[in-house]
């Protein structure tokens, strides 16, 4: 695929690109599923899944590094040959949308459950995909550039987070270390599961502007910010629920900023609902973009916009027509599995070809 | 042209969503406080304190009876035109009976599971029946049930009860290493007033503090709030009152093979606000003062830790600090049976730094 300059993206547009893509519908559940499996040290296994994550990351760069200007459909075939090669590509292209799906049905159990009862959910559906399909419709530099405006809301969310610092007990950690190593590792596990979003470098990378090093540095900038954000939400939930009120609450950033007010604005846990769904709205078309640009590659076909289209709404379909919350949780369940392979397993494989490559052209 | 095809969809369907949740102020009632009480059967009697939105009068009271909070507050609906609304609930009033079951957070249920009820609201504990605390409040003054809550938020400014809410409560209460306390309420004669406090071991309501001795137990547990006036004898007759500026409590834990050593020092800076025989010009007077009264405070504490300690109420959090820095020892425990058995001592001094403007 050429790469316009046009259609170039800046180093600081990638941070945001990728901390947009990450942050989003997990934050609002992830201190509750980490808490139900390393109680409170959840926030040392959030700590630890940010090292398996920054890993994980540095395979993406790693692999993307050799090919500086084709992304991962691309430089698939010349790789795993030309019918495996499909294969994959369509396997990312499910999940890219499996993951979208999944956004699209959590979303609206969410503003279902939290904010808008009585609303038929697929009005709510189809507000988000109607408007993720008008801004993935459009260029990557149009996306990032979105997403670096919307970053303002990130300080926001931290900032709402410090009130209930106040009536917050510390003691609640303590003793540290209290689970042992299996229930941390545990929950460092089920973290790195649900923190995803960074394997979209995959597919932009060749748009990214400058070497590879300096690509690297924002890449490690990122998964560090990152990793201290999500650390410093558990660790806030930690230490303002007791242990058996935290196993409890599926949401419990809502919960606890439910509990405060301000003079002026009264619900705390619907402002920052609504910085949330901007957020979710830039995980949601990262994905959709990435899906309709591997469906526009894999077709040989010069516009992604008619993918969009497709895309967005077949996510809408499925998500319509999905089962009960159970089904959900199953589907849930799965998929952060399934994540592991196309986010590190994969991208590892390639890899280790690569290099199983080099040797046999060095050998000769 | 396509274009505009496509916004005009998207205008439609924002004018549309707005109208399956909204909520006009018209068109409810809102729940300004409520009293749950216990009948005979498994029932509750829940009493609300509705506005009247149409008429310009002052919140009225009605209450209605049902097998469970939630079904009490869709009979009240059954008595009204307009749906009641608890988004904007300032205040849950449980009857003595109701939290002597044991099961508080049963009945306080539908507060928590609702995405829209105000969990910020005060509670308190009511002596004898909440029916009869609110219609007396109803009938003297029904201007003031619209300001319930605020009688407890001055209170808790003063020290005289705990600040606590509906979210903080339930922490607490499912906390296995602390035990809450709530404000106590009731009526004297006509008054609506402050009992105290209301000591919970788990969800369960086992004792009561006076006024006084509630603030004593709220600098124990370090909850000094704003402001905090002490009134104790300092000689035959006399009484001096006192506001505590600063107070700084340590405690100290020492598990000792089977047996549990708590002590907790707690020091006090204090200003002198009522004396009227006194005279603080004098050094060695005022040690004396300060010396009298470290040892009424003392007595006070004893008589308080005592009472907490037959009520199994942990509101210092000692079970907290067990579990956070001698978990081996707490794991070997049953604190609900230890608690009531182990020796707390106290020590407490209080230094007056200041007398008014008076010497």
């Amino acid at each position: 695929m050429g790469t316009r300059q046009a259609d170039k993206i800046s180093r600081l547009e990638l941070f945001f690109f990728i901390l947009q893509s990450v942050i989003g519908i997990g934050i609002l559940s992830l201190p509750y599923t980490v808490f139900s499996e390393s109680k409170t040290d959840a926030w040392i296994a959030v700590l630890l899944a940010g090292i398996a994550i920054t890993i994980n990351m540095m395979i993406n760069w790693k692999l993307s590094s050799h090919f500086p200007s084709a992304n991962l459909f691309d430089f698939l075939p010349t790789l795993l040959g030309k019918y495996l090669s499909k294969a994959v590509s369509v396997g990312y292209i499910v999940y890219f949308l499996a993951v979208a799906y999944l956004v699209l049905l959590l979303f609206g159990d969410i503003i279902t459950r939290w904010v808008l009862p009585r609303t038929p959910v697929l009005a709510i559906y189809f507000l988000l995909v109607s408007t993720s399909i008008y801004l993935a419709r459009e260029s990557l530099s149009v996306i990032t550039r979105f997403c670096v405006i919307v970053s303002i809301f990130l300080p926001v969310l931290l900032i709402l987070m410090l009130v209930p610092l106040n009536s917050s007990h510390f003691i609640y950690i303590f003793p540290i270390g209290q689970t042992g190593l299996e229930a941390i590792f545990k929950g460092a596990k089920e973290t790195s599961f649900s923190i995803i979003g960074y394997e979209l470098l995959l597919v932009i990378y060749p748009f990214v502007k400058g070497n590879h090093t300096q690509i690297r540095k924002v890449i490690l900038l990122s998964s560090a910010f990152l990793t201290l954000f999500y650390t410093f939400l558990v660790f806030n939930c930690v230490i303002f629920f007791s242990s058996e009120e935290l196993e409890q609450i599926p949401e419990p950033i809502l919960y606890m900023l439910k509990s405060f007010s301000f003079r002026v604005i009264e619900r705390i846990d619907l402002l920052f609902l609504s910085i949330w769904i901007v957020t979710v709205l830039t995980t949601f078309v990262n994905y959709l973009f990435a899906a309709s640009i591997g469906i526009k590659q894999l077709f040989h076909q010069n516009d992604h916009r008619h993918f969009t289209l497709a895309a967005g709404f077949l996510c809408l379909l499925c998500a319509e027509f999905t089962g009960d919350r159970f089904l959900v949780q199953k589907i849930s369940d799965f998929l952060a599995k399934a994540s592991f392979l196309f986010v590190a397993g994969i991208p590892l494989l390639l890899l280790l070809i690569i290099y199983m490559k080099k040797l046999r052209w060095h050998g000769r | 042209m396509k274009k505009s095809y496509i916004t005009a969809i998207l205008l439609v369907v924002f004018l549309l969503t707005g109208c399956w949740d909204q909520r006009l102020l018209k068109d409810v009632r809102l729940l300004l406080g409520v009293g749950i009480d216990y009948q005979k059967g498994n029932k509750v009697i829940m009493s609300s304190v509705v506005t009247r939105n149409l008429e310009k009068k002052p919140p009225e009271l009605i209450s209605t009876t049902g097998s469970t909070p939630r079904d009490a507050r869709i009979n009240l609906q059954r008595k009204l035109i307009y749906v009641p609304d608890a988004s904007k609930n300032r205040i849950v009033m449980l009857s003595e009976a109701l939290a002597r079951k044991g099961s508080i957070l049963e009945v306080l249920d539908v507060f928590y599971r609702d995405p829209r009820s105000a969990l910020n609201a005060k509670i308190a504990i009511v002596k004898g029946k909440a029916k009869d605390f609110l219609e007396t409040q109803s009938k003297d003054n029904p201007d003031l049930t619209a300001f319930l809550d605020r009688q407890i938020v001055t209170s808790e400014a003063a020290t005289i009860v705990p600040d606590v809410d509906l979210q903080s409560i339930r922490t607490g209460i499912l906390d296995p290493g602390e035990d809450i306390m709530m404000p106590y309420m009731g009526l004297n004669k006509s008054n609506v007033e402050i009992l105290g406090g209301a000591l919970f071991h788990g969800q369960k309501l086992t004792g009561t503090l006076t006024p006084g001795e509630t603030t004593v137990a709220l600098l124990l547990a370090n909850q000094k709030n704003k402001q905090t006036t002490l009134t104790l004898p300092i000689e035959k007759g006399v009484q001096m009152t006192v506001n505590i500026l600063q107070s700084k409590r340590k405690l100290t834990i020492q598990p000792t093979g089977q047996s549990l050593k708590v002590s907790i020092d707690l020091q006090m800076n204090a200003e002198a606000i009522e004396m009227p025989f006194g005279d603080f010009s004098d050094q060695k007077t005022v040690a004396k003062f300060n010396h009298t009264l470290s040892e009424e405070i003392n007595k006070e504490a004893d008589k308080v830790i005592k009472k907490l300690q037959a009520a199994n109420c942990d509101v210092l959090g000692i079970g907290r600090q067990l579990i956070a820095h001698h978990s081996s020892y707490w794991n070997q425990i049953d604190w609900n049976k230890e608690y009531p058995k182990i020796n707390i001592t106290s020590s407490t001094t209080i230094n007056l730094t200041r007398n008014g403007i008076l010497e």
